[in-house]
């Protein structure tokens, strides 16, 4: 074996220039696999921070009715036993109560709809991290009762900024006219296209008193550790609360999301399919012009007595050694690649706007995020893919005849 | 004047009075013609202004709520409301001028136009929108009316229209059934949408003569929809073409 392995080395560099073009157009392909892997990954991990983690939650909890009618009255029944059995749960990593409700925010000048959002400000960071998503002004503070955060395109467009106020325009669970001063503490950008234009924070208690719903929430969100364990995260919250409750997981609660964020398998599948199917080829062609040329030779290796099998273990050596070789050079190229993609990122529009897609919007610059998966995953398809393109050339080597091998010119 | 297009407004936007059709009756009755008929329903509320004061009950299925209103109104477009009971929502005033509407709210001591995208929402809870507020064309151009019975025909005891919207008339409604009394009051207006679904009653009862005029004093409206849910308009008093400072219906006004 180690001579068949020195003997294929060898073969190799017999055509030194053909196997290092066959070599660099493969490593070119996973390095840009690596690249491709990197801005994809990056992409997704910020989608399913904004729809999933700080909007979805991985496991959310209503009043059954709530999802479809989004009424005011569909509360989540005795919240505050279940809240305590969910905080118990070792499967929970955080968990925010809200109390929403749509309304009319008005600024000085002008008005606008908006969703106003009563929240736990410690717990919804937690869930949110609402805190960091702050970009002017400072985060909900327990001493300012009636201090909001709104969202910067609501900012924008009511023209205030922080210091500034806000009126809030509902209708009560009475049916009394809900109104509310709110001083302005911080604008947020949370990436969500839908609440950055229309989203206003406001600590718990205020909201409560303002729509007349003491001690009531209209969802409960959770974060969890293992997001494969999330079904039975589900099944024991279910069991904690009482049978009116409609507990969900994020894909069951919004299986656009989940289809969305699912489609990046199929992206990548479709790009190492590409990529290595020009790599596929490139190894073909190598491999059976080696067999052309050396026939004679094969032929005389067969007559002294090689066997088939290890004719054909000779090319498919031969082509596992263009892998290997293709797999360091590209590497090494990828993570040059990658290093350029988390550091300084590509620019993805001339006018520095943020891009916006599924809802979520993009800084103008993305940023790539290594996985070890996807250079695994890389590695090991550019290995597969090189032998079985040399399966082909191998059975013709196997399967030569020695005299007419050997009197081929 | 005051119209509103649904007579809702009427009610609401507070000029009160029914018309100047209310003294002919009896034998005149027979020969009432469209356009007197169409101008009935949309002056149920007629004056050139009017001060008055409503109670409005509003009963869902979540809760029930009354309330005590001052109103005013100047000419067809021009009116104001201001709350006087529950002492929770005191002060709260409502302008309407044109197609605008401002929302005054003492608690936070601020005035609020209401947006158009908030046109459609309810005001102050009841099952009257915003809209309906500012509605102020008349019938007769939005809708194809034809009479579909008259008093003392084949036993019917009122007039009863049908009024089909035009296709190009900016209405929300695709047609309108209206039973108007032989002395011209309307008695009641059902609302249908354009596929012929029925969307709300409303009702007009107790016809008292008030400030010299003849008018239903309650005003019911039924949502199709929600059964057993209404609001009910009742007016306690009303003077018509009364002298009101041109500031009354200004934004300084709203505050107290």
């Amino acid at each position: 074996m180690l001579m068949l392995w020195r003997v294929a080395w060898r073969n190799l560099w017999r055509q030194g220039r053909r196997s290092m073009l066959t070599v660099s157009a493969m490593a070119v392909g996973v390095a840009l696999c690596m690249a491709m892997f990197a801005l994809i990954d990056g992409m997704y991990t910020r989608m399913f921070d904004v729809m999933v983690s700080q909007a979805l939650g991985h496991v959310q909890v209503h009043h059954q009715a709530w999802p479809a009618d989004q009424q005011l009255y569909d509360t989540v029944p005795e919240v505050d036993s279940l809240l305590a059995a969910i905080d118990a749960d070792r499967g929970v990593k955080a968990a925010t109560v809200r109390l929403s409700c749509f309304g009319l925010a008005a600024g000085d000048k002008t008005s606008a709809g908006a969703r106003f959002m009563g929240v736990d400000p410690d717990r919804e960071d937690q869930v949110t991290q609402l805190k960091r998503r702050v970009v002017r002004g400072a985060y909900l503070d327990p001493a300012k009762p009636n201090g909001a955060l709104i969202g910067a395109g609501l900012a924008e467009e009511l023209e205030v900024e922080p210091g500034g106020e806000i009126v809030m325009i509902s209708q009560g669970a009475d049916g009394s006219i809900a109104n509310a001063l709110f001083e302005v503490v911080g604008v947020v950008e949370t990436g969500s296209t839908v609440l950055d234009r229309a989203g206003v924070w406001t600590p718990l208690a205020v909201l409560q008193s303002t729509l007349v719903l003491p001690n009531q929430v209209h969802e409960i969100l959770i974060l969890s550790d293992d997001l494969d364990t999330l079904p039975a995260l589900k099944g024991r919250v279910e069991a904690a609360g009482g049978d009116q409750l409609m507990v969900r997981t994020w894909p069951e609660a919004n299986p656009q999301a989940a289809l969305l964020i699912g489609s990046q398998t199929t992206s990548k599948t479709l790009i190492l399919f590409v990529v290595f199917s020009v790599s596929a080829l490139g190894v073909l062609n190598t491999m059976m012009m080696n067999v052309f040329e050396r026939t004679r030779e094969l032929g005389v290796l067969k007559a002294i007595g090689l066997s088939p099998a290890k004719m054909m273990a000779l090319v498919l050596l031969e082509a596992a050694q263009l892998g290997v070789m293709a797999s360091v050079i590209g590497v090494g190229l990828g993570l040059l690649i990658d290093l350029y993609l988390v550091k300084v990122g590509v620019a993805m529009s001339n006018s520095g706007e943020p891009l916006s897609f599924g809802g979520v919007s993009f800084d103008p610059i993305m940023r790539g995020e290594v996985r070890a998966e996807g250079i695994v995953i890389t590695v090991v398809f550019v290995f597969f893919v090189s032998i079985v393109a040399a399966v082909w050339p191998g059975l013709r080597a196997a399967r030569l005849q020695p005299v007419d091998a050997m009197r081929q010119r | 004047m005051f119209i509103c297009r649904a007579a809702l407004l009427g009610a609401l936007c507070f000029p009160l009075a029914t018309s100047a059709v209310a003294a002919p009756t009896g034998t005149a009755a027979d020969t009432a013609t469209i356009e007197e008929l169409l101008d009935a329903t949309d002056d149920i509320s007629r004056g050139s202004s009017s001060h008055g004061v409503m109670q409005m009950e509003v009963k869902t299925a979540r809760y029930e709520r009354s309330m005590r209103m001052e109103l005013w109104s100047q000419g067809e477009t021009k009116s104001l409301v201001r709350i006087l009971e529950p002492v929770k929502d005191r002060g709260v005033c409502t302008l309407r001028s044109g197609d605008n509407i401002w929302n005054y709210l003492p608690n936070v001591d601020r005035t609020v136009k209401v947006p158009s995208a908030m046109m459609g929402g309810a005001w102050m809870g009841s099952h009257i929108t915003n809209d309906d507020l500012v509605r102020s064309s008349r019938l007769a151009d939005d809708f194809e009316a034809t009479v579909k019975a008259r008093p003392g025909q084949a036993g019917a005891s009122s007039y009863l229209l049908e009024l089909v919207a035009r296709p190009e008339a900016p209405v929300v409604w695709g047609s309108i059934l209206v039973q108007i009394s032989a002395a011209k009051i309307p008695e009641k207006i059902q609302y249908y949408d354009e596929s012929g679904k029925l969307v709300r009653t409303m009702t007009f009862e107790e016809v008292k003569v008030i400030d010299g005029r003849t008018m239903p004093t309650v005003q019911r409206v039924l949502p199709a929809d929600k059964p057993g849910e209404q609001t009910v308009m009742r007016f306690e008093s009303m003077d018509f073409d009364v002298a009101l400072p041109e500031a009354t219906f200004t934004l300084q006004a709203l505050k107290p």
